[in-house]
């Protein structure tokens, strides 16, 4: 249980240092819209962040509302909250 | 401050922010501050001033290019994915570094 909860906190962090790199190179691509290199960089990074936040849906339930998906149960509401230890 | 390599000179007002203990005079009575100040000689930082060619009340941004950038984790601990925007701020005023 604590070994999965690390695992957690591991992959939360992650989303939250690739979700960072997402945000800032939209800032430099506002006033580069052709800079090839921050564009490559921009799809490279979004892949990632796309990529953790399914993972995260799929093992603790979704963080945003755009990866949640649910099947037979809404996550969204039941998983814990912030101040119950829970991320979103 | 005690770190500056050369430390600000009051005179021309190199790297100070304004001062709201700045006496005004010089704007309400021209004629009599002229008498009452000494004239005021061309600093050291005027000289070296890589911007002294550039008109005044212009603003400059340097353009960037897309060069390093950190590791995420890196990045995120920052505030930035640039190396060369890393510029932490210690509040001890304007000195050179």
């Amino acid at each position: 249980m604590r070994g999965n909860q690390m695992e957690q906190i591991k992959l939360f962090q992650w989303i939250n240092m690739v979700s960072f790199a997402v945000n800032d190179i939209t800032l430099y691509l506002d006033t580069h819209p052709t800079d090839q290199n921050a564009i490559a960089y921009f799809n490279h990074f979004r892949q990632m962040r796309t990529k953790a936040l399914a993972e995260y849906e799929q093992l603790y339930g979704p963080l945003t509302i755009d990866s949640a998906m649910p099947e037979d149960k809404w996550l969204w509401s039941t998983q814990p909250m912030p101040w119950e230890g829970g991320f979103c | 401050m005690e770190n500056c390599n050369h430390t600000p000179s009051r005179e021309c007002g190199c790297n100070t922010a304004p001062s709201r203990s700045m006496p005004m005079q010089s704007r309400s009575m021209p004629g009599h501050s002229m008498q009452s100040r000494p004239m005021q000689r061309p600093c050291e930082h005027m000289k070296n001033d890589p911007l002294s060619k550039l008109p005044v009340a212009m603003a400059y941004v340097p353009w960037q290019y897309f060069e390093e950038t950190y590791e995420p984790d890196k990045a995120l601990q920052y505030g930035t994915i640039f190396p060369e925007l890393n510029k932490p701020f210690y509040g001890r005023g304007g000195c050179p570094r």
